[in-house]
């Protein structure tokens, strides 16, 4: 009985099982409404919840490959001498201060597993975890062509990280033409103990996908936390620093910005956060790598010093991106095509409605590239998703794309929605060159 | 650690082990908010608050074996009081955009089929047909007999059937 029910349910289910899962969204999504929960518990306070808008920049996973040259320890020699595989990727783990030590601590596994197709050799070198998160290191080797001919597709950690990247990104090895070494950061991790390491090159007009399963041990190893709750006052501005996580790979600022402040933080405020210890040694923010949600922010440091157990430690900001609450949208009126309002000083112009598309010009710099609008509302506050092409699906959207149309000048392109709406649309500002900057320096320690 | 000595530990206060718990089914519950609410913002802004649900709620876990099945249906309940509050209708470009679908395969109609149903036949189809819980499962979840389960599971497809036939004739007018 009612066979063909159940066989459209079980199609029904296959084409959701096939759905790409943002898995990095769905990780943060899952860390503010645990951070929310725990934060209401703490505070044991009676009130009415309302839901926090998601919204959260975040670079979960970064790729470094450059190589510098830094002198080793002895400690750090002999490591290298002991353990088979690890002189491959001494210069990425030199590069790092905390994962050197992480090494002389005997914090490196070795995995040397390879996978080999097509005369393309795909090694997984070994990996530092600590508690919460892992490096993984690998390396990629060719027989005829070129190393650098390739590139990165994409590279994936079963059982959730994932780092696809829109085209490709070449392999760019300084060692060779044959040999090219990199290491993957995954920041927070709560996996099982069997992995499989997935990597998809492209190679000329095809994708080689190679997966290597693999073991590793977690090392357990208690985090160095430093619980801190200090305001600071920038610009007027306050900032409360909350605590840092100290873990061998990693190292984390918690910060809480003032919801009274007059000025809203931007995207990347806190890329110039320095701490500096009693020896004059410094570690700095890695730039464009936090997690914001409201008030909230996660800055993550470069490099751990979880090793390195500064007895004192100072943290200064630096320039602070940030502009007035009060300026921080756009207003744009489609019928009479003017902007109503913009920030002065405005990196904005040349607007134009035409065939029911809205476009602009904004005008950026090395300096500040981070331009994104994610969405616009209505005069009626209803909100419109502007979809670009690397999302793949969202409700309620408006097809939309930011181009380079000259060397410091992008242009935004989007659709007036079809369904009816209020004028003026508004565009609030994530990002803006705007800074505050006050020379203060917090005993952190 | 086995599951259920995590899902004690999370009852107990620890953390950590309800982060992991959390962690392991997100996709789960992921992919039951999308079913729902066919949006990936909503799915995200869903899987936040039931996180925060769940949390506040652990205490009321009563059996750590079937915690997975606890947490889809808080998603549930969860995404039936936004598709009420909202009474939307799912824009049909977007679903279509989506991988996988068959040419024969009625994908709209289903979903309106099943969105035409009461909450608890839907919950009950999703669990059995989307979770894959055995019905022993569900009848021990919900403290009703098996053969209670089976007879309402029946129904539950003959109203899907019934509002499939619905829908057909309408469209055939």
């Amino acid at each position: 009985m009612f066979e063909e029910e159940k066989k459209k349910l079980e199609q029904r289910k296959r084409l959701f099982d096939n759905i790409a899962v943002p898995m990095d969204k769905l990780h943060f999504a899952v860390r503010s409404g645990f951070e929310k929960a725990k934060k209401e518990r703490t505070l044991k306070r009676r009130m009415i919840r309302k839901r926090s808008t998601w919204s959260i920049a975040i670079a979960a996973i970064l790729l470094i490959s450059f190589v510098t040259s830094i002198s080793v320890s002895p400690v750090f020699a002999s490591k290298v001498a002991s353990i088979p595989g690890l002189d491959k990727i001494v210069s990425l783990i030199k590069q790092d201060r905390g994962l050197t030590a992480a090494v002389e601590n005997d914090f490196y596994q070795p995995i040397n597993l390879s996978q080999q197709k097509n005369g393309i050799t795909v090694t997984l070198d070994g990996v530092i975890a600590d508690n919460k998160g892992m490096v993984i290191f690998y390396s990629v080797h060719t027989k005829e062509v070129d190393v650098k001919s390739l590139e990165l597709k994409y590279l994936q950690l079963r059982s959730g990280y994932q780092l696809h990247v829109n085209g490709g990104v070449p392999l760019k090895s300084k060692q060779d033409t044959n040999l090219f070494s990199s290491s993957m950061h995954i920041e927070r991790f709560k996996g099982k103990k069997d992995l499989n390491f997935a990597i998809g090159l492209i190679n000329g007009t095809k994708i080689e996908h190679f997966k290597i399963p693999f073991t590793y041990k977690k090392m357990d190893v208690e985090s160095k936390n430093i619980i801190v709750n200090k305001n600071v006052t920038i610009e007027g501005q306050r900032i409360k620093i909350k605590e840092l996580i100290v873990d061998p790979i990693r190292v984390v600022v918690k910060l809480e910005t003032d919801p009274n402040n007059r000025k809203k933080l931007l995207l990347n405020a806190f890329d110039e956060l320095t701490l500096e210890d009693e020896l004059g040694r410094t570690w700095s923010a890695l730039p464009g790598t936090y997690y914001w949600n409201g008030d909230e922010w996660e800055v993550a440091i470069r490099e751990s010093f979880y090793f390195y157990e500064p007895e004192k430690l100072f943290l200064t900001f630096g320039k602070v991106a940030a502009m007035d609450k009060d300026e921080a949208y756009i207003l744009i009126d489609t019928e009479s095509k003017k902007f109503l309002k913009q920030p002065s000083e405005s990196i904005f112009s040349n607007l134009k409605i035409e065939n029911g598309k809205v476009s602009f010009t904004i005008q950026v710099n090395e300096e500040y590239a981070p331009v994104s609008f994610p969405k616009f509302t209505d005069a009626d506050g209803k909100g419109f998703l502007i979809k670009y092409e690397s999302m793949p699906f969202s409700s309620k959207y408006v097809n939309g794309s930011l181009t380079d149309t000259a060397k410091e000048e992008k242009r935004l392109e989007f659709e007036l929605p079809t369904e009816s709406f209020s004028n003026p649309l508004r565009l609030d500002l994530d990002f803006y060159p705007s800074w505050i900057e006050e020379d203060v320096e917090v005993e952190i320690k | 650690m086995s599951e259920k000595k995590l899902v004690e530990k999370a009852i107990k206060g620890n953390e950590d082990a309800f982060l992991e718990l959390i962690h392991s089914y997100q996709e789960a519950l992921y992919r039951t908010a999308i079913s729902y609410l066919k949006n990936e913002g909503d799915a995200l802004e869903a899987v936040q608050e039931v996180t925060y649900r769940a949390y506040r709620s652990l205490k009321t876990v009563k059996e750590p074996t079937y915690f997975k099945t606890w947490l889809i249906r808080i998603m549930m309940n969860y995404c039936q009081d936004v598709l009420k509050k909202s009474k939307r209708e799912v824009p049909e470009d977007r679903i279509l955009g989506m991988q996988g679908v068959s040419e024969d395969f009625t994908f709209l109609e289903l979903e309106e089929a099943l969105s035409n149903l009461s909450d608890y036949e839907r919950e009950l189809l999703h669990l059995k047909y989307f979770e894959d819980v055995k019905i022993k499962d569900i009848a021990v979840m919900w403290n009703t007999p098996e053969g209670t389960i089976k007879t309402r599971l029946h129904k539950a497809l003959r109203a899907l059937r019934h509002n499939f036939e619905e829908k057909g004739e309408i469209k055939r007018v």
